[in-house]
């Protein structure tokens, strides 16, 4: 990542830990972990040297993707209202919107996976973006193809729609 | 961001385990409220629809609180009844949970509907229901009309709104915080009142050019932030008391397909008078964003404005839309001079498409006048887009 971390040159920019469920440290930057609502609640009251959160719900896999989705948006947001002020037009909104809708392309279980830790973590706009694609996901199948799509076992009594 | 203790190697053991994990059914984990989040964003049709998947969602329809119910999902032949059928079994088989959102498209409806229709409002809103969207629905009796005063958001899209006798609606919604009216056709009524003490956002969107023209608008909201006008005029608005009002978008134009020059003068002279009585009233907005059809207007009867008693002292962001051609200077100066705390003034150009109007290729500063660019200095922030 070009904007590493790095103390001796740049100006000591505040971190914060995440700890993943397996056990992976996460550094990122302090209004990077605060676009989850969880972090930002009671952010406050730790001592400034005790920002470690465990995120027992949290694989590193998902935590890592999590990070970006957010590092994106404060980026993002920071060039946007510069955009504004710099008289320049810009469609800031726009390119982001097509970075989000690439960033949930993905497999059913990454989907879970995000969407669960977005819950988890209380990061709306993620949130939103998940579901909104599970909702995608379902929209215009019949009920058997929701079954294969998401996996779901058929283990009801009555079934009308059943192939057996 | 920087990573610590993550090896290449144990980043592939974490995704084997996660491709071992492939086949299993994880939608089922998922806690209720997240499961009616994602049906909250489909038809009912869908939603019901789930409770076929297995046991687990042969429930969960029963208690969701976004209800959106749309005929078009039922668009074949004869599929009124139907429809109406299923809506009604709907709120006859969930459970009595609270509905946040009512959401009703049916365009087919007509008068011998009514009672059924109101029922199925009248539920929601013993389910305490917040936001009511309901469109399409042809015919809106006295009876809704008053339920429609019960919620926080009210969403109305081609309706026709009815009358008294004598031609007046009085909407009155005492904690009614968002209304929103598009493309309803109120083309019986003289009066149209909307009283609304705890509003804070309307939209007024009107889409036919002359059905509704007749209609004079009262509005009386003394909570009012946020107000949208929107398509074709009316004849004649009253606002009272919007001193709470931050952001206004005034976007109307009048229909004048008329060739007839003494016609358009007297369309206009009206058009015009309407205009300066919303600016009047909004003198107290942060934010202003104004088309360039009322421009036009003040073009031609410049004394408009000088009406407007206090200038607009909190006004610090102008924004001009449908802007095509500098012969709006001169209102531009107007305008100006009853905004001298603005801060931004950013130009819209008119989208591409409209081939009557002259599109300007890009230098207006060079037209603008000696006092138009003394008034354009004193601005922090001047953006053409």
């Amino acid at each position: 990542m070009k904007d590493s971390f790095n103390p001796s040159i740049e100006p000591p920019k505040k971190t914060v830990t995440l700890v993943s469920s397996d056990g992976y440290d996460f550094e990122v930057e302090e209004e990077v972990a605060l676009e989850s609502q969880v972090i930002k609640d009671g952010f406050e009251d730790k001592a400034v040297d005790d920002r470690e959160y465990l995120l027992f719900n949290v694989h590193s896999d998902t935590l890592e993707l999590i990070i970006k989705y957010c590092e994106k948006h404060v980026s993002s947001r920071k060039s946007i209202s510069a955009a504004a002020a710099s008289s320049s037009s810009s469609n800031g909104e726009e390119a982001l919107k097509e970075w989000d809708e690439h960033f949930i392309s993905v497999d059913t279980n990454t989907l879970y996976d995000i969407l669960m830790a977005a819950d988890y973590l209380n990061i709306k706009s993620l949130l939103d973006l998940a579901i909104q694609k599970v909702a995608d996901t379902i929209h215009g199948r019949s009920p058997e193809q929701i079954r294969k799509k998401f996996n779901i076992e058929n283990d009801s009594i009555i079934d009308p729609w059943a192939s057996e | 961001m920087a990573m610590k203790g993550i090896s290449s190697s144990s980043c592939n053991a974490a995704n084997k385990k996660l491709m071992t994990m492939k086949e299993e059914d994880r939608i089922c984990c998922l806690h209720e409220p997240l499961l009616h989040h994602i049906l909250s964003f489909m038809d009912m049709k869908e939603v019901v629809q789930t409770s076929l998947l297995s046991k687990r969602w042969r429930n969960v329809w029963r208690s969701v609180s976004v209800l959106n119910f749309d005929e078009v999902e039922w668009s074949k032949p004869r599929s009124k009844s139907k429809f109406k059928f299923f809506v009604d079994t709907v709120l006859l088989l969930r459970d009595g949970s609270d509905i946040h959102k009512f959401k009703l498209f049916f365009a087919a409806a007509h008068s011998g509907d009514s009672v059924q229709i109101e029922r199925w409002i009248a539920y929601a809103i013993k389910r305490s229901v917040q936001v009511l969207d309901i469109a399409g629905v042809s015919i809106a009796s006295p009876n809704l009309i008053c339920l429609f005063g019960r919620v926080n958001t009210l969403d109305l899209g081609a309706i026709v709104l009815p009358g008294d006798e004598n031609g007046n609606l009085i909407l009155d919604l005492p904690i009614l915080e968002n209304l929103i009216i598009q493309s309803c056709d109120h083309c019986e009524l003289i009066s149209l009142t909307i009283s609304g003490p705890k509003l804070k956002y309307l939209q007024l969107y009107n889409t036919f050019p002359e059905i509704n023209y007749g209609t004079s608008i009262k509005i009386s909201a003394p909570n009012l932030t946020s107000l949208k006008c929107k398509g074709y005029t009316y004849q004649d608005y009253t606002l009272e008391n919007l001193s709470a009002l931050v952001t206004a978008e005034i976007d109307t134009k009048i229909n004048c397909k008329d060739e007839d020059a003494d016609e358009v003068t007297t369309l206009n002279t009206l058009f015009g008078r309407c205009l300066s009585t919303i600016l009047k009233a909004l003198t107290n907005a942060k934010s202003l964003t104004l088309s360039a059809h009322g421009f036009q207007v003040f073009e031609e009867l410049p004394k408009l404005l000088d009406g407007v008693p206090n200038s607009y002292q909190n006004l610090k962001y102008l924004k001009l839309i449908e802007w095509c051609d500098k012969s709006h200077i001169y209102s531009l100066a107007k305008l100006l001079e009853i905004f001298p705390h603005l801060e931004t003034l950013v130009m819209e150009r008119r989208k591409a498409g409209l081939k009557e109007f002259k599109v300007e290729s890009g230098e207006e500063a060079e037209v603008y006048s000696a006092e138009v660019a003394a008034l354009l200095a004193s601005l922090s922030e001047l953006r053409r887009e």
